[in-house]
């Protein structure tokens, strides 16, 4: 993905503090999925997994392994 | 109060931007199945870093379910809980798309964070965007 973008203020327009503002944010219904924001104008990519997706990319590959 | 079942994982870039500047930001997040996926981030075409960030994955992923079986017999009885984890079900398609904001979850009460500044088309592309042929996108 990309874009052409500019940035007026890192600053909370409302005084806010901790302010992060977001490039976009794309999630299933669960929650899962991947965002962007600015933590100190830097970017960050964060990505959501189910607490469980260790073990489903295990028994994924188990049960590729055994097709 | 709803449980959150998510891991958050995530990948900070060094490069400070300035505000009142344009640049042409790009990622590519290449999934690999037994190493570490990886993301990219170029700005103004130019790779900036390359970084392990897991793949979201988007298979509906069901939670162990505990099952109490017993049996019982005229000479013994027993009693054991075995874990199901039978984790294959359908794909989920994304419900929450936000750009330039974080939007609201679920209609929970996490804070929207909005973007303040201005933003081109968004691109988001199907294959994976190379360094070769970023430029083109840019211009």
């Amino acid at each position: 993905m990309c874009s052409w973008l500019r940035i007026e203020s890192f600053d909370d327009p409302t005084g806010r503090p901790n302010y992060m503002p977001y490039w976009f944010a794309f999630f299933t219904e669960d929650q899962f999925g991947i965002e962007a924001f600015w933590i100190e104008q830097a970017l960050t990519i964060q990505t959501r997994l189910s607490r469980y997706s260790r073990l489903h990319t295990l028994s994924q590959l188990a049960h590729r392994l055994a097709i | 109060m709803p449980v959150d079942r998510t891991k958050r994982v995530g990948a900070r870039t060094k490069f400070r931007f300035e505000p009142g500047r344009w640049y042409h930001v790009a990622i590519t997040h290449v999934y690999h199945f037994i190493r570490s996926s990886e993301v990219a981030v170029f700005v103004d075409g130019a790779l900036l870093v390359t970084m392990p960030l897991p793949y979201p994955k988007f298979d509906k992923v069901r939670e162990p379910t505990t099952r109490f079986a017993s049996s019982s017999s005229s000479s013994s009885s027993s009693c054991a809980i075995t874990h199901s984890w039978n984790t294959f079900e359908r794909v989920q398609p994304i419900k929450l798309s936000y750009i330039a904001t974080n939007g609201e979850l679920n209609g929970s009460s996490i804070r929207n964070q909005p973007f303040c500044g201005q933003m081109g088309t968004f691109f988001l592309f199907g294959t994976l965007l190379r360094r070769a042929t970023l430029p083109r996108s840019i211009e």
